[in-house]
């Protein structure tokens, strides 16, 4: 029969004294008794509630600091509700309180499409912003390259770039919570944004179809020439567009490193 | 009192927080050195490991963490251990310490600094594992008192031995807070000083002083306002037992602007030099519970 006084007890205990999500009451007093000293201020059960107490509140601290936006636009109450069903399902395993909120989004994906487009986007900008920082490909870097070599270009996207693709304008939302101005009607509006980090900043843009496919397929690895023969087939873009989007994402740093490689596809 | 390792006093330091970044940079305040979280630059590659890695150029830097989980019976996480090394490494930190606790077991984190048993049985499972840390850094640590609001019924250790006996058998460093100090007495009912008496000076290679929230029936170790006068008495009375240690003043919430922070902690200064308060008024013994 294990020690239930044993080191390993205790803290299984305790653990579950601060997480579980509902406790008997009676149960717990009585463990707490058994456990834990009163004081002269404090019932035994008192204080191994000190410790449960504060556990949700630091959850929600942690995930509203991710998710401003999610947070402001339910409100404490509603946020509260939702983290306290989150870290349910998705209690931290990490040392790091950053990757808390990590599952939120695929959380929400089946629960409220607003929320999950919300909570998709400050993910990205989360991720973007903790990202490695990288060297950036130059337009002279481009250049350098011998034109009849152009098809065969795989681009290596930099790390801190995310690619979003919600049924809300989630971008709009976090402008308004910005600016502190009132949020949008949410109505649906299936949106691609592209969200990246330069000079330790984080930047974003919506991008039309076209560019967002071909940016997918440049940021999975695809060479230049099959990617950009795919866009104009599929996403009716031209070449003038094309050309144009390139050298926007080149002039804001969305590559690390551009190099031949002829055998890929 | 010089400690073992002849860790210097680097003076008075204080939390590098990410609301202090802009001034920091902006006008490299005269700061003896700081304190980094190591869990906030562990797995970041942006702007705050940017702001880490000027800092060290230019201030002394400690790391100090809250998941090592020294106490928990899960295994020790080795990847984290790593990470804190490869830190440490870039940082050129002059030491690293974290806390006398658990966070968690089954492996999940509440992200607490949860109480250990203060057991024969803990304390053979915290030296063992200190031992196996400090191998893995290849360094001393620094281990930390934790505040805490519950002791166990099955405890028959006072935490100022259990502390002590840990360091000398597992050779490792202290960081004494005396505000958790003050908290835990508060909270337990046992005489500050006493815990202080305790602790080996030679061991004692830094101090924390900070804030923190009292519910009347308890206190809550929360680092949201200023040092209270007890506590700096009590930090005047450990600057006798253990002589000049680097002192951290860490403010965590409702933080203030860098000045009133920095303000803060050169405080510490004056309770190294000032008399002893005349008798009866702040004294120690007024935290007891009961």
């Amino acid at each position: 029969m294990p020690d239930k006084a044993g080191l390993a007890p205790t803290q299984h205990w305790l653990q579950a004294h601060i997480v579980s999500p509902e406790l008997d009451d009676q149960a717990a007093s009585l463990e707490s008794e058994q456990r834990v000293k009163p004081s002269a201020t404090l019932t035994a059960r008192e204080r191994a509630d000190v410790y449960r107490g504060m556990y949700l509140s630091r959850m929600q601290e942690a995930l509203a600091a991710d998710y401003p936006v999610l947070r402001d636009y339910l409100g404490e109450q509603m946020f509260g509700s939702l983290v306290a069903d989150y870290v349910q399902q998705h209690p931290s395993s990490s040392y790091t309180l950053n990757r808390l909120g990590d599952h939120l989004p695929a959380y929400l994906k089946s629960r409220d499409p607003l929320h999950h487009a919300l909570a998709t986007f400050e993910l990205a900008v989360t991720e973007a912003f903790d990202a490695e920082q990288s060297p950036v490909l130059t337009a002279s870097d481009v250049m350098a390259i011998p034109p009849d070599q152009y098809a065969d270009v795989v681009l290596d996207p930099i790390p801190a770039l995310r690619l979003v693709q919600v049924d809300y304008p989630a971008h709009r939302f976090k402008q308004s919570y910005r600016d502190d101005r009132p949020y949008p009607v949410p109505e649906p509006d299936e949106t691609r944004l592209v969200v990246y980090r330069r000079e330790y900043q984080i930047f974003w843009a919506v991008l039309e179809t076209a560019a967002f496919g071909l940016l997918e397929s440049l940021t999975e690895g695809r060479r230049l020439g099959p990617a950009i023969e795919h866009a104009c087939l599929h996403g009716g873009a031209d070449e003038a567009q094309l050309f144009a989007w390139f050298q926007e994402w080149v002039s804001n740093g969305l590559f690390q490193a551009a190099r031949v490689s002829p055998e890929t596809d | 009192m010089p400690n073992r390792w002849n860790l210097p006093d680097l003076g008075y330091g204080i939390g590098l927080r990410t609301k202090h970044f802009p001034h920091i940079l902006a006008n490299r305040p005269k700061v003896d050195w700081f304190e980094a979280l190591s869990e906030n630059f562990m797995d970041t590659g942006g702007r705050p490991l940017y702001v880490l890695d000027r800092v060290a150029e230019q201030y002394p830097v400690v790391l100090h963490g809250v998941s090592m989980s020294v106490g928990s019976t899960d295994p020790l996480d080795v990847s984290y251990l790593q990470k804190l090394k490869a830190l440490a490494k870039r940082t050129q930190a002059r030491w690293v310490s974290d806390h006398l606790c658990w966070t968690g077991v089954s492996g999940m984190n509440v992200h607490d600094l949860l109480p250990m048993p203060l057991t024969d049985e803990s304390l053979a499972h915290v030296i063992d594992r200190v031992k196996r840390v400090q191998d893995l850094l290849e360094r001393p640590i620094a281990l930390e008192n934790a505040s805490s609001y519950l002791e166990f019924t099955q405890d028959t250790w006072a935490e100022w031995d259990f502390l002590s006996t840990l360091a000398e058998e597992a050779d490792c460093a202290l960081l004494i807070d005396v505000n958790n100090i003050y908290v835990s007495a508060f909270n337990h009912g046992f005489d500050p000083k006493q815990y202080l008496d305790g602790i080996p000076a030679d061991r004692v290679v830094q101090h924390h002083l900070a804030g923190h929230t009292n519910k009347g029936t308890h206190i809550i170790d929360t680092h949201n306002d200023h040092v209270i006068d007890e506590v700096w008495e009590l930090y005047r009375y450990a600057y006798g037992r253990f002589g000049s240690v680097s002192t951290l003043l860490e403010w965590d919430a409702d933080i203030p602007d860098f000045d009133v922070v920095h303000a803060e902690a050169l405080k510490a200064a004056e309770y190294r030099t000032r008399p002893e308060r005349e008798a009866g008024a702040g004294k120690t013994e007024a935290v007891h519970a009961r």
